[in-house]
């Protein structure tokens, strides 16, 4: 089942007397439980098409199927609940609050949604991501990866369906890149979640199960869905 | 009488203030309440969606009724994997007596024929015990490859996880291939990382693990020309340990390297070797099943690293 479909999805930027075209006639389908990653040089449009998926913008025209519903169609309400339930965002700069403790942050989206967090899943999800015993600790007093971690933990506490990272590991070493990424993986894999990631390192990108690359707002590899897929 | 009239008025308004209260108060109330019904139906139904049952109470409570209708629910998800189980069980172990029964009867006729050439005999016969020999050689890799291919029905891989020495994956791994390796002189060299981390522990199936590492080994041994070096490391990382193996064998290009972990999935540069692909479609399942994962570095006409990834922590 595929999860997430885009159909010639555009936008376009004017700037003045120029159109910028960010992405022209984007086609992807993502099966569920897909760890893809979309590669592209800066300024191919990448960004802006994660940014698509995620419901953070909307395009000049195209569709965006998320689950079987048509986001593009979305009024601005129904779109931050829909961010809220279905995605959880990795950015590279962790973007956590700051004068929240890793706990509050991390249960953050789902007491917005007015829920009580399911301590259990919670709590299985900070000894997975190695934060047990750093709760009550304030982001400041963490190292990136650590953050990056923590920020991991709550895109998954809401038990998203999709998974959207935006170069998750630009601001960390090689070798914690290499373990943070290998729990958004694993991760993703134990929670049945499909995983979206960004990025313009190819070494990173091998981790994915797909690989497409985009440049200048079309796709110019790996469009389809993979053999695995398709079966 | 108008002091009277003012007198009603004012209890008038008292009296409709009063209910407007009552009212407010009264429909907080329903509110708090239908919330808590509603947070405690999510909660049942999260316990639900990880597959736990409910204590059942028997009243005549709506709640315990639906309570009631989630555990059938589950039970029926539960009686249908068990079946698919049983399902799964009894087609390995057919697969495997009928790979056992095919082997039996196979090897005795690569010994015969092995004892055949030994003796003394004119050269036509000995070219002919000669293509005996290829043939049999072949059917015999082809029944391991079909085993192998049994192996990806999906629920056929079950992974216990528990705590294992990596250096005794690697040395295990390594004797899979050992054979294949002398066949074509190749050295398979555990450097000295394998033995600085020998009291590296991880967690892990170990009879799949094994598995897994070999296949990479094998691909190692099988792309790789005669006389070569196979190198394999062991580099400990915070929440992964990683067996890396690296050849200087023919290499996958760029647009294949996503591509070798999909079942049946195989290089046209290796058309002149048997296979079947998926020995690496199997290394990744494994590994996904155990929390771990795998990587692949290559340069084309250059050789190959393979990373295998397992998971330091049992969850």
């Amino acid at each position: 089942m595929d999860i997430l479909i885009t159909e010639d999805l555009k936008k376009y930027y004017e700037m003045g007397e120029v159109t910028v075209k960010a992405l022209d006639g984007i086609d992807l389908k993502v099966e569920k439980g897909e760890f893809l990653a979309i590669v592209g040089t800066s300024g191919s449009g990448k960004s802006t098409l994660l940014h698509m998926l995620g419901g953070l913008d909307i395009p000049t025209s195209g569709k965006v199927i998320v689950d079987g519903k048509d986001i593009s169609k979305m009024t601005k309400d129904e779109l931050a609940i829909f961010r809220r339930r279905k995605t959880g965002f990795v950015f590279q700069n962790y973007n956590l609050l700051p004068l929240m403790s890793i706990y509050e942050n991390i249960v953050l989206p789902i007491k917005l949604d007015g829920i009580n967090p399911d301590e259990m899943y919670i709590e299985q999800i900070i000894k997975i991501l190695g934060l047990k015993g750093k709760e009550a600790m304030m982001p400041g007093q963490l190292s990136g990866g650590q953050q990056q971690r923590a920020a991991l933990a709550r895109a998954l506490a809401s038990k998203p369906a999709i998974v959207l990272a935006d170069e998750p590991t630009g601001n960390l070493d090689s070798r914690t890149s290499l373990d943070v990424l290998g729990l958004i993986k694993t991760a993703g894999e134990k929670f049945g979640q499909t995983i979206v990631m960004i990025t313009h390192n190819d070494e990173i990108a091998q981790m994915a199960g797909r690989i497409i690359r985009i440049e200048d707002g079309k796709i110019c590899r790996g469009g389809d869905t993979n053999v695995k897929g398709k079966e | 009488m108008g002091e009277s009239i003012k007198g009603y008025v004012i209890l008038v308004i008292f009296m409709s203030v009063c209910c407007a209260v009552i009212c407010l108060v009264i429909k907080k109330r329903c509110q708090e309440k239908m919330e808590n019904i509603y947070q405690n139906l999510l909660q049942k139904l999260d316990r639900a969606v990880s597959g736990k049952e409910e204590q059942e109470v028997y009243d005549e409570s709506l709640d315990a009724a639906v309570t009631a209708r989630l555990n059938r629910v589950i039970q029926i998800q539960k009686m249908d994997k068990g079946r698919a189980e049983k399902e799964r069980d009894s087609v390995k172990s057919l697969i495997s007596d009928i790979s056992h029964q095919v082997r039996t009867p196979l090897s005795n006729i690569m010994l015969y024929t092995q004892l055949l050439s030994e003796k003394e005999l004119d050269k036509d016969i000995s070219y002919l015990i000669e293509k005996i020999h290829k043939q049999s050689d072949k059917l015999d890799f082809f029944i391991k490859e079909l085993v192998k291919s049994s192996y990806m029905e999906q629920e056929i891989i079950i992974v216990n996880k528990e705590i294992v020495k990596v250096s005794e994956i690697v040395e295990m791994a390594c004797q899979t291939v050992e054979l294949a390796a002398l066949k074509k002189e190749i050295i398979i060299k555990q450097e000295i990382s394998v033995r600085e981390n020998a009291d590296c522990f991880c967690y892990a199936d170990k009879k799949w693990t094994i598995e897994a590492v070999g296949n990479v080994l094998e691909n190692a041994v099988k792309y790789s020309p005669p006389k070569s070096v196979v190198d394999i490391k062991v580099i400990p990382y915070d929440f992964f340990t990683c067996i890396q193996v690296e050849d200087n064998g023919i290499g996958i290009c760029e647009s294949e390297q996503g591509l070798v972990y999909e079942r049946f999935y195989r290089s046209k540069d290796t058309k002149d070797q048997p296979g079947f692909g998926i020995g690496l479609y199997l290394v990744r399942e494994i590994l996904s099943k155990q929390g771990g994962y795998s990587k692949i570095k290559s340069d084309k006409g250059k050789g190959t690293t393979v990373q295998i990834f397992l998971s330091n922590n049992e969850y």
